[in-house]
């Protein structure tokens, strides 16, 4: 495992990268035909949910042989900024083109599949989908993704408003014109507007060059033979599958407040990502 | 501008940790005298990964690094990006056996022998079981650690349950389903302290733990916040320990707004400047050289190549000589998986 910051000081992120074992089955090693995954993670407080699963995720994947590189955004974990600071989702597209740029360096990969958790698969997206893409890029995997910004923000506020409604006290949090609060982070308020405007049920995905795949867990199966393909695209093929439907075991519960602080810790997914990054590895071979 | 380094100690490096530290202006004497302040060690809270709660530490240690002192966040054995050490029985032994490696890695790098260690819930657990055992603590910061209620406790949470505010929020909480997960520990009201700290139920024996500490020459900081369910009050403190807190060597804050994780952006200001305030208090050490280089220079990452390398160590760096406890707890583990 390497940990490292990267970037000039100023804005430097941290990333993790976790070397294949097994003898690197999908490395570089392997005739060109290298695979390597990118995690996207969430934001706000469910990046802490999620870090274990993620984290659990990194070794199932690495044990199968493929190079992984985590990392966090700018004013996110341990890279530089205040999350006040992030203006724009165009700073978090950047800073998943060093991420993917730096897995590409260590682990020689010429593929790229980015695994989104929640947000991370629409900031995933939305870096593909700009002018300037993502180098090697193969294909998205969108976990439990949030696929309309003003839904899950309205989730977010919700439980906020109520976290604040049952203080002890009666209590204030940040609000003015160029910031709000939310669930402890201070949002800018043009980083609201551009997730608000994020709505992959619409077809924004139409023209993106590469495939985007979001998992449906507890219908993994069927859902996975029943993909349809939604709009034109030049290359390849953009499939969506319904959002995700959780089960009862495994159940992350983003929008209840009970859950807030609460460790998310799939078994299951997991080994359903790896599956799906298996098998998409394979039909690249 | 701060610096922030990545340092990995412990066996076989495999313990992670992210080191923060003050930009160097050399023609500055206020940095250099900083250089030979106490190193704060930043150590987990429950099992979030090093950058806390709502990414608290992060938050506290960069201002810190603006004050002009030096941090390390740390991920214990098993947690964020920290391989299990093998060389420990228990839990509880591995965690000091972390902290001290992380002590030793930050003495080789810097020359500095002195540590401010600071821990919310079980950080703060661990933070007081090292400042017993090693002499290179020299100050600690214990956020909602052990506390135990008294009868002046109950009679002003018998009060606070009267209160209209109270009843209103049980209410909303029952018609919401908002009432506390039964089967996790997010819930601090129905759990015991022995339950997590089995032999630290005697609150005179932590009373003697405390004032050993204060024998030793420690500061010490305890905050407190409203989300501790056995806690009320700064005064408590006294109640509870029969410890004066003169402001000297002992300090205690309570946070009676805030929320145990601190989940509100003005509440973690007010921490992380009350930290910062406590920290100038540690006395300045005489200078014994003009020029400091920083660890991310040591470490081949910082800028200022320049700067001339020189051991840092103090002559007067004297050696001085949670819990998860009560609190609902930083994301708490629904079950294991592994």
């Amino acid at each position: 495992m390497n940990v490292q910051f990267i970037g000039n000081t100023e804005q430097q992120i941290l990333t993790t990268y976790h070397a294949p074992l097994n003898g690197g089955l999908h490395s570089g090693l392997n005739g060109g035909q290298s695979t390597g995954v990118l995690i996207a993670t969430p934001i706000g407080t469910e990046y802490l949910r999620t870090h274990w699963a993620l984290r659990r995720l990194t070794q199932q994947l690495t044990r199968a042989g493929f190079p992984v590189l985590r990392f966090d955004y700018s004013g996110v974990g341990d890279s530089s900024q205040d999350f006040s600071e992030v203006h724009s989702l165009v700073d978090w597209y950047d800073d998943l083109r060093k991420a993917a740029w730096s897995l590409q360096s260590q682990s020689e990969c010429h593929r790229i599949i980015i695994v989104g958790l929640r947000l991370g698969a629409a900031i995933a997206i939305g870096a593909a989908s700009d002018n300037q893409g993502v180098d090697g890029l193969s294909e998205i995997i969108g976990w439990q993704p949030v696929l309309d910004g003003k839904d899950y923000l309205q989730s977010q506020r919700s439980m906020h408003a109520c976290m604040l409604d049952l203080w002890p006290t009666p209590i204030n949090a940040i609000a003015n014109r160029t910031h709000e609060e939310i669930l402890g982070c201070l949002y800018s308020r043009r980083l609201l507007d551009e997730i608000e405007s994020i709505n992959l049920n619409r077809g924004v995905t139409d023209g993106l060059p590469k495939s985007v795949r979001y998992n449906d867990v507890s219908e993994f199966k069927s859902t996975h033979e029943n993909n349809q393909t939604v709009g034109p695209s030049s290359n390849t093929t953009t499939r969506i599958d319904s959002n995700t439907i959780t089960n009862a075991v495994e159940n992350p519960a983003w929008d209840d407040l009970r859950y807030l602080e609460i460790a998310w810790l799939p078994l299951q997914e997991p080994r359903q990502i790896l599956k799906l990054i298996q098998s998409s590895a394979k039909e690249a071979q | 501008m701060l610096h922030e380094t990545v340092l990995r100690f412990g066996p076989n490096d495999q313990l992670v940790g992210v080191l923060t530290e003050p930009a160097i202006d050399a023609n500055s004497a206020n940095n250099s005298s900083k250089a030979d302040s106490p190193i704060a060690v930043f150590l987990n809270a429950g099992v979030v990964h090093r950058v806390g709660p709502h990414r608290m530490n992060v938050q506290i240690a960069r201002a810190l690094a603006d004050a002009g002192y030096r941090s390390l966040r740390i991920d214990l054995s098993g947690l964020g990006d920290s391989a299990i050490r093998s060389d420990a029985t228990s839990a509880a032994e591995r965690a000091l056996l972390d902290i001290h490696d992380a002590f030793d890695k930050l003495q080789e790098l810097t020359g500095v022998d002195r540590f401010a260690v600071i821990g919310l819930c079980s950080g703060s657990f661990h933070a007081h079981q090292i400042s017993l055992i090693d002499q290179r603590v020299c100050g600690a910061v214990f956020i909602d650690g052990f506390a135990f209620a008294t009868r002046q406790h109950r009679r002003r949470k018998l009060y606070k349950k009267l209160s209209f505010r109270f009843v209103r929020n049980a209410i909303k909480r029952r018609v919401l389903k908002l009432t506390p997960l039964e089967s996790l520990a997010s819930s601090g009201e129905g759990l015991e302290q022995a339950q997590f700290f089995e032999g630290y139920t005697n609150r005179h024996s932590i009373a003697k733990e405390i004032e050993q500490m204060v024998r030793n020459g420690q500061r010490l900081h305890f905050v407190y916040t409203g989300g501790h369910p056995d806690i009320s009050a700064a005064a408590q403190f006294t109640e509870m320990f029969d410890l004066s807190c003169d402001g000297g060597q002992i300090r205690v804050e309570y946070f009676g707004d805030a929320e145990h994780t601190f989940p509100l952006v003005q509440s973690r200001k007010e921490l992380s400047e009350s930290i910062v305030n406590w920290y100038q208090g540690f006395p300045a050490i005489p200078v014994l050289v003009n020029h400091y280089e920083t660890v991310s220079d040591s470490l081949g990452t910082g800028t200022d190549k320049n700067e001339t390398s020189e051991n840092t160590a103090s002559a007067l760096g004297a050696p001085c000589t949670s819990p998860w406890a009560l609190a609902p707890s930083p994301l708490a583990i629904p079950q294991n998986p592994f």
